[in-house]
């Protein structure tokens, strides 16, 4: 098979030098995206730090690595990333660098290969040095899309709403069915939640609080029809089919009035909450300890 | 009782002693026989080979020119073709952790220096002969393992995005065909 740059035109005796292509860049498409193809994840991700030309030609390939699920931890002494693939997964974890000064990673499950980009990541690399970098660049990378991506389920555990709610724009909520947040400090709130688009067409909402306050607090509800759904689902009304759990408290005193501080929040934005959903099943029971 | 057929048996090993031979000329004007099964394994050259009529009789006498494969990479192949030429069809990989391992003799004769090993893939793309692709990709993407984007970028052969600016800077000052 004949190719262009196979035939290349001898250059034109011009005064400059000319700068000389590497032979990687010689290469045929085709023979190009067979050596790419064949090249192991981790080194295809620090390939797209060579140069904008080879990130660009990388990323039009759209490799498939066969990973179907991604885990993102993003905390003030952490970052670690998981990725899943057809039989086996891996963790990536990165730990900031005032904290620890190294990359500590941790596999669950794991095979040969697994272990030897476990290894190699361990040795050589970070993705960031701190979590708002990552944040920064996971946005970046949400917001290059031609259209919001789409998930399926979605957990998140943020620290702050503003970086929870910059990459959650970027992600389409019709598509999503099952969505899971915790917030582990008091300024996340479900206020800036409601301000997402199509929100109300999460079919299964989970909304857990802050571990400081109780164990846990979780409300869990499909497809509530209006707001009287969702007084009953919080708590409101006596009806027996509330979908509320309330753990207990680790402590009596404050806690109460802590709890109730949030159900009032929480109260406050689902109040904005216009879906058009028939009500099916409200699922899940009530206890307080 | 049953007869057995008067079949002649023809040990395999014979008809391997017994070739055809093809001649080829590299651009360097080196010549290289390869026996057909070897030959088979390049689609451009077996393609030629069917396309020019040759047979066991004239093959020999018509050397086929391969004007862009030098001496040294043509060697490389007909070593190749040859080791390979009974090798039976490996199924397409299906999984996304590939198993394959690259044999050792295949991994010491492309045990050479970068600038030869792109030069035998561009070759090798040209004689498509995809068993040899495949071997020199997974060499190529073996480099690739453990190392810094700087040193990829330097195995490569890659150039950074000032090098990549200034060439297509001068591409574009460069007058064209009809400047």
């Amino acid at each position: 098979m004949f190719c262009l740059r196979w035939f290349k035109s001898p250059c034109n005796a011009d005064d400059k030098p000319p700068i000389r292509e590497g032979p990687m860049m010689d290469m045929p498409d085709l023979v190009m995206r067979k050596i790419v193809a064949d090249i192991d994840l981790l080194s295809i991700l620090r390939l797209r730090r060579v140069c904008h030309a080879f990130r660009n030609f990388i990323d039009d390939m759209k490799l498939d690595y066969g990973i179907n699920h991604i885990i993102v931890d993003i905390s003030p002494f952490m970052i670690r990333v998981t990725l899943y693939k057809l039989s086996a997964y891996f963790v990536f974890r990165y730990f900031d660098m005032d904290v620890v000064n190294n990359c500590l990673l941790q596999s669950i499950k794991t095979d040969d290969g697994v272990v030897q980009y476990l290894s190699t990541m361990n040795k050589n690399c970070r993705l960031k040095p701190t979590a708002d970098d990552v944040y920064d660049s996971l946005e970046k990378i949400l917001k290059s899309r031609d259209h919001p991506i789409h998930i399926q389920n979605m957990t998140v555990a943020a620290f702050t709403s503003q970086r929870f709610l910059s990459v959650a724009r970027c992600i389409d909520m019709k598509k999503l069915i099952n969505f899971e947040a915790t917030s582990f400090n008091k300024e996340l709130t479900l206020d800036g939640i409601v301000e997402l688009n199509d929100w109300e067409c999460i079919p299964n909402l989970k909304f857990m609080n802050s571990p400081q306050f109780f164990e846990y607090y979780t409300i869990f509800y499909n497809h509530l029809a209006d707001e009287d759904e969702l007084h009953i689902a919080l708590g409101h009304s006596d009806n027996s089919t509330a979908t509320k759990q309330l753990k207990k408290p680790l402590s009596s005193s404050g806690i109460h009035s802590e709890s109730l501080e949030f159900s009032e929040k929480l109260q406050k934005s689902l109040r904005s909450f216009r879906s058009h959903l028939t009500l099916q099943e409200a699922s899940g029971s009530s206890r307080s300890h | 009782m049953s007869v057995e057929p008067e079949v002649p048996i023809v040990q395999v090993e014979e008809v391997r002693e017994n070739p055809v031979l093809y001649k080829i000329i590299s651009s360097d004007n080196h010549v290289f026989t390869i026996s057909e099964h070897a030959v088979k394994l390049s689609k451009t050259l077996w393609d030629l080979i069917t396309n020019l009529g040759l047979t066991a009789e004239n093959a020999l006498d018509n050397p086929i020119p391969v004007e862009n494969v030098n001496g040294k990479n043509m060697e490389t192949i007909v070593q190749f073709c040859e080791r390979h030429k009974y090798d039976e069809e490996e199924p397409e990989y299906t999984n996304y952790i590939r198993e394959f391992v690259l044999p050792e003799w295949d991994r010491q004769l492309l045990s050479i220096d970068n600038e030869e090993l792109f030069q035998l893939i561009l070759a090798t793309n040209y004689l498509d002969i995809q068993k040899l692709m495949d071997y020199c990709c997974r060499v190529i993407g073996d480099m690739a393992k453990d190392k810094t984007p700087e040193e990829l970028r330097i195995i490569y052969g890659i150039p950074t995005d000032a090098e990549d600016d200034a060439l297509e800077r001068s591409a574009s000052d460069s007058p064209g065909p009809s400047g």
